[in-house]
């Protein structure tokens, strides 16, 4: 199996041990960024799930 | 205000009690009233949280799939809600209907810096059996009358003013300014202040010098580098005062320990109209507006202060612990002296703009801003106001995607931003639900985007993507609403 996930697929849990090296080496967050697209059509809003209503009686 | 019994002659702790019961029969017997306050510090949604909930509770006869979570919807007890026709009491209205024809063609309201307000009549059928039997006797429905009231959240940063003397106050505000991000935004003001010392003749002219240079601080704080904590408050958001001669006023250098001045100096010249402007502009906001609400939302715009970076952050702070002064109402406060009788009981704090963060992590956002203030101390207090915090989105104008960033898949939000033909994506980073530790601040990210909003219908049918709106009506009103 390999140790790599599919992307998209969130790695299961597990304990990694750190040597001296790891240890050093700053925790790398990724910064809030922009990306453009070449996409132009309006955008349609991803809502929360909601609970749909029964019609009225 | 919402009685028409005059309880005025009780102590003020009974005829808070006679009130609420007051307030409650009336709305049995239809025709009551509840002010719901909506505020919020310079660009934190105001205008489009009053357009959308307003927009959405027109639309719910016609789909109530857009707020279930507001109970009176929900449960299929809302008959109807309509705009009340606008009222002559001062007050402009809120432009309801200018607003909603400006999103529907894609585009955002302009930014407002008053106050204004709007009636809605909610008409629906009670929930509780004595309301319910109200209503079969009367043949009618009962009536909540929705007076939504809108003002800068800049006006309520004024009130720990009330608290200080002029000497105090310029020491607190020129201490603040000589340092870091502000001391390089005032550098003018400071130079200016420099050349003035309370002690020299008191001068018009001087005065108004130095009240031009603060205002271009102030504003330049605001508008370019994302600042809140900015007093006076009225200096950025004058609403109807204009710009009187008693407002041209601004912080000197006080040594420690002077707190009066010799009659004809600056110094006692700045103090007067400080106190002119405390007593005019402060206790007047809330004696003639303030204490008539009953309920209030605060928008927070806690995604902009994070990503702008620590004094952005905690600038924010302290305009939020400073708007948290007007909901102590415990013995010995400010406000103790200031409002007798009813006063707000339920304030929800809304983070704002939660379209712009992936769904995995609004709650963060929530219980980030809950962690900025000092909410718990505040809400162990029974005399206080009853506290609720919430991430919020209007208008959700963004969809959810993901993206690989530097070799990790991340979520992201997509929209359009307004004047660009294209979509951008937009990463978020990190949302946090505390603070960041000193050493985990980067560098500012001042360019959040503003997607334009989605394809909206201007009659009210549909109604407006949103999250949390209903919930939020639901804790502020909820109550009223059965």
């Amino acid at each position: 199996m390999s140790d790599q996930p599919e992307r998209g697929v969130a790695p299961a849990a597990r304990v990694i041990e750190m040597d001296a090296a790891d240890d050093a080496a700053p925790l790398r967050l990724l910064r809030p960024q922009i990306i453009p697209t070449e996409r132009t059509e309006a955008v349609t809003p991803s809502e929360p799930a909601l609970p749909a209503l029964a019609p009225a009686s | 205000m919402s009685s028409v019994v005059n309880w005025g002659w009780l102590p003020p702790i009974f005829a808070q009690a006679s009130e609420r019961v007051s307030a409650g029969l009336g709305e049995l017997a239809g025709g009551a009233t509840v002010w719901l306050a909506v505020t919020g510090l310079s660009r934190s949604g105001k205008t489009v949280f009053v357009t959308s909930l307003i927009h959405n509770l027109l639309s719910c006869a016609h789909n109530p799939n857009r707020m279930p979570l507001l109970g009176v919807v929900g449960e299929r007890r809302l008959v109807a809600a309509t705009v009340e026709a606008a009222r002559a009491d001062g007050l402009p209205q809120f432009r309801y209907l200018d607003n909603i024809e400006r999103m529907a063609t894609a585009d955002w309201p302009a930014r407002t810096d008053g106050i204004s307000q709007i009636g809605i009549d909610v008409r629906f059928a009670p929930a509780g059996a004595l309301g319910k039997l109200v209503s079969e006797i009367t043949g009618s429905p009962a009536t909540l009358t929705l007076r939504i009231v809108d003002y800068p959240g800049e006006w309520l940063i004024d009130l720990p003013l009330l608290g200080l003397g002029y000497a105090q106050w310029s020491r607190a505000t020129l201490r603040l300014l000589r340092k870091g991000l502000r001391a390089e935004i005032a550098r003018d003001f400071l130079a200016l202040l420099d050349q003035h010392r309370p002690e020299e003749a008191a001068s018009e002219e001087v005065a108004k010098q130095l009240y031009d240079r603060y205002c271009a601080y102030l504003l330049e704080a605001r508008d370019r580098h994302g600042l809140t904590f900015l007093q006076p408050g009225r200096f950025l958001c004058r609403g109807t005062l204009g710009d009187p001669a008693y407002l041209w006023f601004a912080p000197l250098e006080i040594a420690e320990g002077v707190d009066v001045f010799a009659p004809g100096t600056l110094g006692a010249f700045m103090a007067e109209r400080f106190d002119i402007y405390k007593r005019e502009v402060v206790e007047r906001f809330y004696q003639d507006h303030f204490r008539h609400y009953s309920r209030q939302i605060v928008l927070v715009d806690v995604l902009r202060a994070l990503l702008g970076g620590r004094e952005v952050f905690e600038d924010t702070r302290l305009a939020l612990d400073a708007i948290l002064e007007s909901f102590r109402y415990g013995h010995g406060g400010i406000l103790s002296r200031l409002l007798l009788g009813p006063h707000i009981d339920k304030v929800l704090f809304a983070a704002t703009k939660a379209d712009h963060v992936p769904d995995i992590q609004r709650d963060h956002l929530a219980a980030l801003l809950r962690n900025m203030a000092a909410f718990p101390a505040l809400e162990v207090k029974s005399s206080n106001a009853q506290l609720e915090v919430t991430a919020l989105a209007s208008v959700i104008s963004t969809a959810e995607e993901s993206q690989e960033i530097e070799g990790q898949r991340v979520q992201v939000v997509v929209g359009r931003p307004v004047g660009s033909k294209k979509q951008s994506k937009f990463f978020v980073g990190n949302v946090p639900i505390r603070p960041p530790r000193a050493d985990a601040w980067g560098s500012p990210f001042l360019n959040v985007p503003v997607f334009e909003p989605p394809a909206i219908d201007p009659s009210p049918v549909e109604g407006i993507a949103h999250i949390n709106l209903d919930l939020a009506l639901e804790f502020l009103l909820g109550d009223r609403l059965r």
